[in-house]
């Protein structure tokens, strides 16, 4: 890190001059390379600690290894359709979703499947709620993103206990 | 060495496998290949011709809920109350989405899908500027009653001309919808509720006179047949049947040609008609004639709406007039449906007793039927099922039961019974069930159907565990325990029943029996507790604990050793002036003396002692004395222990002269916090002989 940082500021002093031979690189950004990486890694909240997610728990670079995506879709396959729109109604469901079922999926992550023309969602929910009023909100989320997606929508929920879904604590 | 010589073989098969070909091409004197590749002709499918053919390997799964539900044990209706219940939480929620959808339609206006799915989208709002013929048409094929109207309503405002085939369309959407919305019943469940809401009993007038109607007709009568035909549908659906009768009299006044559907309602309204058999009769006979005379060609709801009359009649003959009937339509090229066979079923059942004749009808309909694939023509066909399940309890005949189960199983037939008729096919099913099988027949149904597809009644429930208590059926009665309990629907008797049986299987001197008395004696804690706790909420309790439950709960309890929960029912039954059964008590000591629990006889004996001496006749004192006497002279206490108890009965029988009252509120101090260590000892069992506690108790 040190290394890159003191070779680009070197580099930068080069550039800044008007010497012949880097006046023809000027054109190509080379702003310094930064190796931190910190999505997806949770460290202690300050002043209390952190309870984490299965999904959570695994960090982005043992995706794939010891657990899946929270996205399933061909989009971004080769000659696979409508990457952009696909990501941007994932961000729309992922909020909606968040939204419509407010604190009962705090911390829970979202898992959306398209499969032909249907989009299922999976998520866990604790068992706070009585069943006739997740399938009333359930009832209302499909018929919704329905409308708005234009196909159909399927929600698959799995009741956990409070606190059953945590795993790890930083 | 072995795979050596595999190794060689196959090297040398495959090199003459080689050589032949090499020989077949090349050689000349090799005979040329007989074998010619010929394509086959392409098959020409539909769009879904695959999924079909892939749904026909999937049949109805009665082990889980159905599709609509979580596949997950907290969210899973357990019983038919439930289902409904949730069910129809998902269609609010449902109809929730779109009634935002069509309060603000400017948030959905993006059309993501190509070609556009026009259900997604919010409808276009109804003004004088748009609407149109063209508007007033799409709003006829869409079956929109009310924005029909208000199209329409705004055209005449504007003085639009409108065309009289569009007019007639609309005069026919009104009549069929009775003037307002139809309420679309997608879900079972809101059928189950609300079944009666659109046509509703025919005896009763449910026909709203709206002015549109009326104008629409008085201008289109110069059309002739047409407006008539609807009208009078109309009027007959809904049971305007003064107003229907009038206008069939002006049509044959005019010599207007009606057309068949017309006379078909003509022949549903004289099932209304308060009149003798005989003239009823005659009188659809007279309009079979007329529609003969008139050259029109019956359909199935000719002999739908026929027999439906006819079978209604109660006539003596009318098996042969109904057989005759269906003859004579077949041979007018009219094929009977399912609801054809239901409705003579159902008419020959009748309200006081069933004809003889239904005995050989039912069997021979079922057969002729087995295996086949249904499909509805009519909308009485809906109830097929139902009538022939309620035939079949009637007349208590489980092999037509079982054949019209296994119809209904078939294939996509269970599509066939409406979503509130299915309560009633199970429960004659059941009811046919638990009359007339053998119990092995009686198992295999109940675990077919329970708990996913049907909850059973309370009382087929009591005949179960009577089954289960003569058939010693000790394995199952644990899992019949549960889904009685998760059922929601509780009788008293039947409660008690299930709580006699699980005293007696548990008794059993069985190795199965006894390994089973962990099993039920938690299902029993849970029940305990939980009508506890309904005490505690101060919630109405339709069934609360008996007495007699009391006494058998504590059976279980103590073969289960719940030592604890011993304690809170005696304390209960304290409260509630419930005096334990002696042989409920000797258990307990049994099995305390069976566990090595020294601890809790003396704590039970102590607490009957003194909680239950108030209330009681010397006699049982004396022998809980004498119990007491009996324990202590074997090895089963320690010294401490004798003392206790020693002291308690010396106590008791110093302080019998003094008032009750007394020693009731003393006892209450005692044993209301009491949280003895009732932990079974480590030491070893002694070696004694074991007092014979129920012979004293029992006298």
């Amino acid at each position: 890190m040190a290394y890159n940082f003191s070779q680009n500021i070197w580099k930068n002093a080069l550039l800044s001059s008007n010497h012949g031979a880097w006046a023809l690189h000027r054109t190509i950004s080379t702003t310094p390379v930064r190796n931190r990486v910190s999505v997806g890694r949770y460290k202690p909240l300050e002043g209390r600690k952190q309870l984490l997610t299965y999904d959570q728990a695994i960090k982005p670079h043992e995706l794939a290894h010891k657990k899946s995506w929270n996205t399933w879709n061909t989009s971004t396959l080769e000659g696979g359709r409508r990457s952009q729109l696909t990501t941007i109604e994932d961000m729309f469901i992922r909020r909606f979703i968040h939204g419509a079922w407010f604190c009962h999926i705090k911390g829970q992550q979202i898992i959306i499947k398209r499969q032909h023309n249907i989009i299922r969602i999976a998520f866990c929910l604790p068992k706070k709620l009585p069943p006739q009023s997740v399938y009333f909100i359930t009832g209302f989320c499909e018929r919704l993103l329905s409308i708005w997606l234009h196909c159909p929508v399927k929600l698959e929920i799995q009741a956990v206990e409070n606190y059953e879904g945590y795993v790890k604590i930083v | 060495m072995n795979s050596i010589t595999c190794a060689s073989k196959t090297y040398r098969s495959s090199n003459l496998q080689y050589f032949q070909l090499w020989w077949s091409k090349y050689s000349s004197t090799a005979a040329p290949s007989k074998e010619t590749i010929k394509i086959p002709n392409r098959k020409h499918r539909g769009p879904t011709d695959i999924l079909k053919a892939l749904e026909t390997t999937v049949s109805y799964d009665f082990t889980g809920p159905a599709y609509k539900f979580f596949d997950d044990p907290f969210l899973a209706p357990y019983n038919d109350r439930q289902a409904r219940m949730y069910s129809l939480a998902k269609s609010a929620g449902q109809k929730a989405g779109t009634w935002v959808r069509d309060q603000h339609p400017e948030l959905f206006t993006q059309v993501i899908s190509d070609p556009p799915v026009m259900s997604y989208m919010p409808s276009p709002p109804i003004n004088g500027d748009n609407a149109n013929e063209e508007m007033l048409l799409q709003k006829i094929h869409d079956s929109k009653v009310s924005d029909a109207i208000k199209v329409y309503e705004l055209m005449q405002e504007k003085k639009m001309d409108i065309r009289q085939e569009t007019q007639l369309a609309l005069l026919e959407l009104l009549c069929f919808y009775n003037c307002e919305d139809d309420t679309p019943m997608e879900n079972s469940a809101e059928r189950y509720y609300g079944h009666t809401s659109r046509q509703g009993d025919p005896t009763i007038n449910h026909w709203k006179n709206h002015p549109l109607v009326d104008s629409l007709f008085s201008s289109l009568k110069s059309l002739g047949s047409a407006p008539y035909c609807a009208l009078i549908c109309g009027l007959y659906m809904y049971g305007a049947k003064v107003e229907g009768d009038k206008l069939v009299e002006e049509a044959k006044e005019k010599k207007i040609k009606l057309d068949i559907n017309a006379y078909n309602f003509i022949i549903k309204r004289t099932i209304s008609i308060y009149d003798k058999v005989d003239v009823k009769w005659q009188l659809v006979q007279n309009i079979l004639k007329e529609i003969n005379a008139a050259g029109l060609k019956p359909n199935l709801g000719t002999l739908c709406y026929s027999i439906d009359a006819v079978s209604r009649m109660g006539m003596p003959q009318r098996y042969q007039i109904l057989l005759q009937l269906v003859a004579e339509f077949k041979k007018a090229g009219v094929t009977p449906s399912i609801g054809v066979y239901g409705m003579i079923a159902r008419g020959l059942v009748g309200r006081t007793r069933p004809d003889a004749n239904l005995a050989v009808f039912l069997p021979s309909i079922l057969e002729s039927l087995k295996g086949k694939e249904l499909v509805a023509e009519h909308p009485s066909d809906l109830l097929f099922f139902d009538w022939i399940l309620k035939c079949c309890a009637v007349m208590e005949d489980l092999p037509s039961a079982i054949n019209g189960l296994e119809l209904f199983l078939h294939s996509r037939n269970r599509e066939l019974l409406d979503g509130y008729r299915s309560t009633s096919f199970f429960n004659n099913f059941f009811h046919v069930l638990s009359k007339k099988a053998d119990f092995p027949t009686l198992i295999k149904y109940y675990n077919l159907l329970v708990p996913h597809a049907h909850t059973p009644s309370p009382l087929f429930y009591q005949v179960l565990f009577d089954a289960c208590d003569v058939h010693a059926e000790i394995k199952s009665f644990p899992t019949y325990w549960n889904h009685y309990m998760s059922s929601g629907s509780f009788n008293e008797e039947t409660l008690l029943k299930m709580l006699e049986v699980a005293v007696n299987l548990t008794g059993l001197p069985d190795p199965e029996a006894i390994e089973m008395r962990k099993v039920v004696s938690e299902s029993a804690v849970n029940l305990f507790l939980f009508k506890m706790e309904k005490e505690k909420d101060n919630v109405f309790v339709s069934i609360p604990l008996t007495h007699e439950m009391c006494d058998y709960l504590l059976h279980l309890f103590a073969r289960g050793c719940q030592w604890r929960t011993i304690q809170t029912c005696l304390k209960f039954m304290h409260e509630k002036d419930f005096i334990p059964d002696e042989k409920a008590v000797s258990e307990i000591l049994d099995s305390c003396y069976d566990h090595a629990n020294p601890n809790m006889a003396v704590w039970v004996l102590k607490f009957c002692n003194k909680s239950f001496s108030g209330m009681e006749s010397f006699g049982r004192k004396l022998e809980l004395r004498e119990v007491a006497s009996k324990i202590m002279k074997a090895d089963f206490l320690n010294d401490d222990l004798k003392k206790e108890l020693q002291s308690e009965f010396e106590d008791s029988s110093s302080s019998s002269d003094s008032s009750t009252s007394d020693s009731e509120s003393s006892d209450s101090d005692d044993f209301s916090d009491s949280e003895q260590d009732i932990s079974v000892p480590r030491k070893p069992k002694p070696d004694v002989v074991k007092p014979d506690i129920k012979k004293i108790v029992e006298k």
